[in-house]
């Protein structure tokens, strides 16, 4: 079993991780990883910056193509903060609901229709 | 200020340079420091998301009386409501594409989780007691202590406005230690 070690900085290319476009990059990388069955230590030292919107495109889609137990057991976060651990929680919780229930944001589109 | 949407790094360094340093504001703690310029890159990522267009303008204002910076970033181009219609084919009325998109986890993106970073700039904006006004096409969304207020215009505009009010005399604790532990992030 191998072992990796990603830093999102220079793997994004910028300490600004803030655009879904960088986060694809990212989701590449650990995707080919994972799929590799490697093991993930990823860094986020030296990033300056960070949006719900790149994380979902960097680990949120992971959820996607990858089962939860299998993601939770081959990642490890470092040098991360507590505020920006939560938010990305927040978006691992949000990606997995999304990928479990595909239809439900068909269903909230209905609810505010029949609200208009 | 006229940017590229794409162009995160001349962003970052206008608020950094023209708001969060700027000597004209109080001191404000580093957790504050830190959520102001989330939110606002939230609003920018969305605009660079969503848009379409080649560019966005961005202005705001320190008011040292009433304690409070007013930030708004516009854009030209695809607003809710043509998002809304590109996604499920059906019209909404526009104040009410707003108000879907301020939900957490409501997305018009395809195939990518996502519709976070509204729903973060309201929780921030309740616990700060700020402001979010939207105005997308005839819609107008608005979003404060007295809680959320929708209305409609007469005509629309042709795109996008995002205005937030930050209160600069915000005592709140914006730590999370201990929120998530490394284990359970996934």
């Amino acid at each position: 079993m191998t072992e990796k070690l990603f830093n999102v900085a220079e793997v994004a290319g910028t300490p600004l991780c803030v655009g879904a476009e960088d986060g694809e990059t990212v989701f590449a990388v650990l995707k080919n990883a994972l799929a590799s069955g490697e093991e993930c230590d990823v860094s986020f030292a030296g990033v300056e910056m960070l949006t719900s919107a790149f994380l979902n495109t960097a680990f949120g889609q992971l959820y996607g193509a990858f089962p939860e137990d299998l993601i939770r057991a081959k990642l490890r976060i470092r040098d991360m903060s507590e505020d920006d651990k939560a938010l990305l929680k927040r978006v691992n919780d949000t990606a997995k609901l999304y990928y479990k229930d595909p239809d439900r944001m068909e269903r909230s589109a209905q609810e505010i229709l029949g609200d208009d | 200020m006229k940017l590229d949407p794409n162009d995160s790094r001349s962003f970052h360094e206008f608020i950094r340079t023209a708001l969060i340093e700027h000597p004209s504001l109080p001191h404000l703690s580093v957790g504050l420091k830190k959520k102001i310029q989330e939110a606002i890159f939230e609003i920018f990522v969305n605009a660079q998301t969503h848009s379409g267009v080649p560019y966005i303008f961005t202005c705001g204002q320190f008011f040292p009386k009433k304690h409070k910076i007013e930030f708004t970033i516009t854009d030209m181009g695809q607003g809710f409501r043509q998002n809304f219609w590109r996604r499920f084919e059906r019209d909404v009325a526009p104040e009410k594409a707003i108000e879907w998109a301020m939900v957490s986890g409501n997305t018009t993106k395809v195939g990518v989780p996502g519709g976070i970073g509204l729903a973060i700039l309201k929780e921030f904006a309740a616990k700060n007691n700020g402001k979010i006004q939207i105005v997308s096409d005839a819609g107008f969304y608005q979003w404060d202590a007295d809680g959320q207020h929708l209305s409609r215009f007469s005509c629309p505009f042709p795109g996008t406005i995002v205005n937030v009010q930050f209160r600069t005399d915000d005592r709140n604790s914006y730590s999370l230690v201990g929120e998530a532990s490394t284990d359970d992030i996934f």
